[in-house]
């Protein structure tokens, strides 16, 4: 009887879990309030300091690669990612141009005379704020995930879709903020962003953009 | 008549001049490093690196290309006894190259456009396939000043593989080419056997690639 009853509750929380963590898609009314609320509260955020983890799928992996750091954003599109772990790895992205220093090593890359790459990283800009709504340049859907919201957007860009298929970005209920960034690729392999101890609007300087 | 027998003379005494330069630029390899040949002991070549299925082998990869530097992330499955997967990512995690290499043979599953030529696809494919392979046949072995040398026959080349005295595992490959040496590749830190530091050397042109394990590794 006991056997029974332990059972019983645990499927009854496996149904709750479910429940929980399914997707739901949002009705077009709330979609759009939410966008409009996601849109106002971008134009508001004037920086960003995160740690993130960073997770790396590949189908045939035992688990996925784990990495993790700092994030430091600055309106209108200063960003810097500090890895930290396993590997020491800072890329700055600053007037089209990425300044990298791989653990010493410095270099750059020039990213205006490559549309796609320079596309690319505007839009992690864009997602790390959660401001990619620009319905010219993706196919936009609306999720109640959990307690959270889920956004989906895929790229319309043929050469951008070559890179990425669809990101999805998971917005916290309440303060909308950038909890995590899904990058799938075309081969269903993805690169999961869990953004923690998100600090908004405190003061940063442009030197912290220098590497 | 006699113009046509000239004729033969000429081609014949090039051909023979042809042949005996060949003879002359195509040293043998082990020959010119002065190894002594030994009778054959082991029958295969032997590299376990990357033979265990139940790891994920995943490296912080630093290249050097004339005076440019790149990184990445090379991850390295074995995925049954004779294949084995090879992908590249940045370190943001977008896929460059994704290779299914066999010892015999290499497929690419994808690649980014901008490095999807046939030259740049087939140099690395063949370098993940030098350092990942295995089970080549022995055809000759060697002794140096620091251990055993045996010799396979991989493709068009000619691979060396070191095995010092003081250590049983393979420390380097040397790949070669009509005698002239065109990578090498030392495996370095190992630990749990696992190489934790690897270095692939371009003899013939400057491109170089390092990589630090950054997996998990076993403890036993």
């Amino acid at each position: 009887m006991r056997n029974k009853m332990k059972g019983f509750t645990m499927l009854i929380l496996l149904l709750i879990a479910s429940v929980s963590f399914s997707q739901t898609a949002l009705p077009s009314s709330e979609a759009a309030v939410l966008k409009e609320k996601v849109v106002q509260k971008s134009k508001t955020t004037k920086s960003i300091k995160s740690d993130f983890e960073q997770y790396k799928h590949l189908s045939f992996l035992t688990s996925d690669i784990k990495s993790s750091g700092k994030l430091t954003f600055k309106t209108p599109d200063l960003i810097k990612w500090e890895y930290d772990k396993p590997f020491v790895y800072k890329v700055v992205f600053k007037q089209s141009k990425l300044f990298i220093d791989d653990d010493g090593k410095k270099s750059q890359i020039d990213l205006s005379s490559n549309k796609t790459f320079k596309s690319m990283n505007s839009l992690i800009v864009k997602s790390v704020k959660g401001d990619m709504f620009d319905e010219e340049q993706f196919d936009i859907s609306y999720f109640k995930s959990g307690a959270n919201f889920l956004v989906k957007f895929k790229p319309k860009d043929k050469k951008l879709k070559e890179m990425i298929a669809q990101f999805d970005i998971i917005f916290e209920k309440g303060t909308l903020n950038v909890l995590e960034i899904k990058m799938i690729e075309s081969s269903e392999d993805y690169t999961r962003i869990v953004f923690l101890n998100q600090k908004l609007n405190e003061s940063v300087s442009d030197a912290a953009f220098n590497l | 008549m006699r113009v046509y027998l000239m004729q033969r003379l000429i081609y014949k005494s090039i051909i023979i001049s042809l042949l005996l330069l060949a003879g002359f630029t195509s040293c043998d390899y082990a020959k010119r490093m002065k190894w002594e040949e030994k009778e054959i002991s082991t029958t295969v070549i032997s590299n376990d690196y990357f033979n265990n299925a139940q790891i994920d082998y995943v490296y912080k990869a630093k290249i050097k290309v004339l005076d440019n530097d790149f990184g990445g992330i090379v991850i390295v499955k074995k995925m049954d006894s004779l294949t084995h997967r090879v992908v590249f990512t940045t370190e943001f995690g977008n896929t460059i190259f994704d290779f299914t290499i066999t010892p015999t043979s290499y497929k690419l599953n994808s690649a980014l456009a901008q490095i999807n030529k046939k030259i740049i696809i087939k140099m690395l494919a063949l370098d993940f396939q030098n350092l990942v392979s295995s089970n080549y046949e022995v055809i000759k072995s060697y002794a140096n000043e620091n251990g055993l040398v045996s010799k396979a026959k991989v493709g068009k080349r000619q691979n060396y593989y070191s095995y010092p005295k003081n250590q049983e595992s393979l420390a380097h490959i040397t790949t070669t080419k009509r005698g002239k040496e065109k990578t090498i590749i030392r495996f370095m830190n190992i630990m749990y056997g696992i190489a934790h530091k690897v270095e692939i050397e371009h003899q013939n042109i400057e491109m170089n690639m390092d990589l630090t394990f950054i997996g998990n590794a076993p403890q036993e």
